[in-house]
């Protein structure tokens, strides 16, 4: 198998499983965790189905015509998000609480990073790397121990 | 009258003042409302959210070891709203406002099951709609302020750290242990 072919699988399988750790979040499975945050407001789980939807549109064989703008907004995206998750594994060490779906969720972007990361785009992605972290260090709020008020 | 005399008739008028306003607290703290039941040994904590599904799927299996436990005088059990979603503090209000007017921990159990039903409705959303349920099912209720109930429950929930529900916090012997999740909280239970 080809390296291209690979990525492609590894572009199409890893953002499928990120979907479905939202969703499986979403509706909890043995308990409900108080972890929670929104980014502008919005869910992060609903934020982080919606930007796997869009990865998973990347790949679709239309946006081949454009494969040296989709690879690179890819791996634009890709690092923005790397810098927002890495607010939110700061988040919950500092909280010691953790989310073992967020974590699986950060680690599937992890590894589509490390897959299409390539020495041409380092800086376009160190870019988005730092827009992701002010982005979430701005618009980011996070809630973990629930209270009345 | 002496400078002493008056400073005396002072100071015992200040205690009186002070006496008197630390009793209608005590007073006040004792009327209110709060789901604690029985006087067992152990202490039980039960840290739930009406709208969190593992909770609800609980619910059958840990009410009739519950009451089995109570009705032992095993234990010591109070039951925690956690306020995970949005809704919650409106059904954490009118479960207060059922036990109001019976706080018994059988009839607690009973208007609990009924929250945690009706919170499938999305229809059921509004102080209305709840006071309706109520009359439907005949539950008796007084509206009153919740607030020192509210904050024993957060006390509660610093104290015991929740940030999951279910979760049931068990003191026995000074010891304290947390189980988290439906399954782990009936065994844990069952083993009392």
């Amino acid at each position: 198998m080809t390296r291209d072919r690979v990525l492609k699988i590894i572009n199409v399988v890893f953002p499928v499983i990120g979907i479905g750790l939202m969703v499986f979040y979403d509706v909890c499975d043995t308990s409900c965790s108080s972890l929670q945050g929104t980014f502008m407001g919005l869910d992060l789980k609903i934020i982080g189905i919606l930007f796997m939807v869009g990865l998973l549109a990347l790949t679709i064989p239309l946006a081949s015509r454009w494969a040296g703008f989709v690879q690179c907004s890819r791996i634009m995206i890709l690092s923005g998000t790397l810098g927002g998750e890495t607010l939110l594994v700061r988040f919950q060490v500092v909280n010691d609480t953790y989310c073992p779906f967020c974590l699986a969720f950060g680690s599937c972007i992890l590894i589509l990073f490390i897959a299409n990361f390539t020495k041409a785009n380092r800086y376009p992605a160190l870019g988005a790397f730092l827009v992701g972290i002010a982005a979430f260090a701005i618009f980011f709020e996070g809630s973990v121990a629930p209270l009345y008020r | 009258m002496g400078l002493k005399r008056v400073s005396a008739v002072g100071v015992f008028s200040l205690l009186l003042v002070w006496l008197s306003a630390a009793g209608s607290g005590w007073a006040e703290e004792r009327n209110q409302t709060f789901p604690s039941f029985g006087s067992g040994a152990v202490e039980v904590r039960l840290y739930t959210d009406y709208f969190c599904p593992p909770c609800r799927a609980m619910e059958p299996g840990v009410e009739p070891i519950l009451k089995d436990l109570l009705k032992k005088n095993a234990i010591r059990l109070t039951l925690a709203d956690v306020p995970l979603s949005r809704l919650t503090p409106l059904f954490a209000r009118n479960f207060l406002y059922a036990l109001r007017e019976n706080n018994g921990a059988e009839h607690a159990l009973l208007v609990r099951s009924i929250l945690m039903e009706a919170s499938t409705n999305k229809e059921i959303a509004t102080q209305e709609r709840i006071e309706a349920l109520f009359k439907g099912k005949g539950i008796a209720f007084v509206v009153w302020d919740p607030k020192f109930a509210f904050d024993r429950y957060n006390k509660l929930l610093q104290e015991d750290k929740i940030n999951a529900t279910p979760t049931c916090v068990i003191i026995k012997n000074g010891q304290k242990k947390t189980f988290v999740g439906g399954d782990d909280i009936i065994n844990a239970l069952k083993a009392l």
